[in-house]
């Protein structure tokens, strides 16, 4: 390789180098004063944060999130319960009919959704929902939620259906299976890791997702669940409130129900990682 | 005796090029019929037609008539037919992620025909005893079929087939791909069975025509050349 080729070629590794490290250096930064603020506040309050109730905003203690956390939790359970079955059966209508005008339809229209702010989402939900009942309710922010992830469950569970290999569709109508039997005991069982996949990366959407929780769940953050009708509080929520507040205890809660939060997307995207792996 | 499939003037068209042309056939019951002829002479397409899987295939169109044991397909329910007129393909494939036992049972399980897990154990038993692979995958049963060879794998798809006690079995090219070993036990396995069920075989081998055939056809180009009994 003659002088100038060497040179060039070490320059464009070099380049490559520092645009990665630009690119990952923002992740880094955030993570890492994600960890360090808030396991100082994890670690001053101890177990109580988990679980424990806010303190009062003049206190010196952040307090606790648990309302929060279990508001949070439950959201991400009843968004999977609402948005699971529809992408699911959604993304049987695009794969097994993808000659139909309505499978190719849905298809379009499904994958516009990931293009939607999800505040819009808030706001089409507070007024279908929080508007006619007359308050914020656990029920009209998974409605919220179960939007946002559908179309990320949607895409996952799409591609699981698709990746069938033909013979084993040949197969399963060779046996004279009808397409429900087909598609429930024998394509669903081929795609599990795939469909199990579908509803990690829905639930990691649904946790982190804040914008359109501000309409519909009302941020209840000292009373634990009451009812699916009733406020309910959400870690990101709280975040977000709470950064808004002159107050200090309340500064180092948010940064500790950070760390919260990225413990919960993290646990969801190891497990998505090792079943990723064929 | 009735014939099991009596086909009449049957054309089909894949995306408007037509495939089968003038197909008139009658397949005698409990015997083994051999469907012999080059690559793309449309075998294979004949005897998906036979009990509608080529309806699987996009743009598909046929006239003509096809009438098994006696009901022209298109009166039958379309799984009842397939359930009776069961397929087994040219490359073994068993459920990948199912036992051997789940890929045997599944059928019978799904369509009701089992009492209790007795029963299906009976089944199971039966269908890899008659596709002669009991004594080789009897202390395996919950292994998937990814162990087996691809000889051995055939012979499950076939098990898989008869736990449907159909009674008509289509067998596209069932020992295209394997050895001899194997592909000699398939063809005593569709021996012992043509007295139990109609077996229609599709096959490029001269010499398995020549061994199994009672009722020897063969098509060229999507068209029949010739037809009859063996030893006609």
């Amino acid at each position: 390789m003659s002088r100038h080729r060497y040179f060039k070629d070490k320059l464009f590794k070099i380049t490559v180098f520092l645009f990665a490290m630009a690119g990952i250096t923002p992740l880094f930064v955030i993570m890492s004063a994600i960890v360090v603020n808030g396991g100082k506040t994890i670690l001053s309050v101890g177990p109580v944060f988990f679980y424990g109730l806010p303190s009062s905003p003049l206190s010196s203690s952040p307090g606790g999130i648990g309302p929060a956390l279990v508001g949070s939790l439950i959201l991400m359970f009843l968004s999977i319960i609402i948005g699971y079955p529809l992408a699911f059966m959604t993304a049987v209508l695009a794969v097994e009919f993808p000659e139909s005008l309505l499978g190719r339809f849905i298809d379009v229209l499904v994958k516009s959704l990931l293009e939607i702010p999800t505040i819009l989402i808030g706001v089409l939900v507070y007024s279908l929902l929080v508007v006619p009942t007359g308050n914020f309710s656990a029920w009209a922010g998974a409605v919220a939620l179960a939007i946002v992830v559908l179309p990320y469950i949607y895409t996952h569970v799409e591609n699981a259906l698709r990746s069938i290999p033909v013979d084993v569709r040949l197969a399963s109508y060779s046996l004279g299976l009808s397409r429900a039997k087909s598609i429930f005991y024998v394509f669903t069982c081929e795609a599990k890791r795939g469909l199990l996949t579908a509803m990690l990366i829905g639930l990691a959407r649904a946790s982190g997702e804040t914008a359109p929780l501000l309409f519909t769940i009302g941020g209840n953050w000292f009373t634990y669940f009451q009812g699916l009708s009733k406020p309910i509080g959400a870690v990101p929520l709280l975040i977000y409130t709470y950064t808004l507040t002159p107050y200090t205890n309340y500064h180092e809660a948010a940064w500790g129900a950070s760390l919260v939060l990225l413990m919960i997307y993290l646990s969801l995207f190891a497990v998505f990682r090792r079943l990723s792996k064929p | 005796m009735n014939p099991a499939v009596n086909i009449a003037d049957l054309n089909l068209w894949i995306k408007n090029r037509q495939i089968l042309h003038n197909i008139s056939l009658r397949v005698p019951a409990y015997k083994i019929t051999v469907v012999i002829g080059p690559s793309g002479s449309g075998k294979s397409t004949l005897l998906r037609t036979i009990n509608r899987l080529i309806e699987l295939t996009e743009s598909v169109r046929y006239t003509g008539v096809i009438r098994v044991l006696g009901r022209d397909i298109m009166d039958w329910d379309v799984y009842e037919l397939r359930r009776t007129a069961v397929y087994v393909a040219q490359t073994p494939n068993p459920f990948p992620h199912m036992t051997i036992y789940e890929n045997v049972a599944i059928g019978p399980i799904l369509h009701d025909m089992v009492k209790d897990k007795a029963d299906l154990d009976r089944i199971v038993r039966w269908a890899l005893e008659e596709a002669m692979l009991w004594d080789e995958v009897k202390d395996r049963l919950d292994e998937k079929p990814g162990v087996l060879s691809g000889g051995q794998q055939q012979r499950l798809c076939i098990a898989r087939a008869l736990a449907l006690k159909p009674q008509i079995l289509l067998l596209d090219e069932p020992t295209a791909n394997i050895d001899p070993e194997n592909t000699h036990r398939i063809e005593e396995v569709l021996k012992r069975l043509k007295d139990e069920m109609t077996i229609v075989l599709v096959t490029h081998n001269h010499d398995q025509a020549k061994r199994l055939a009672e009722h020897l056809v063969v098509i060229r180009d999507g068209r029949i050349e010739s037809s009859g009994m063996s030893g006609d």
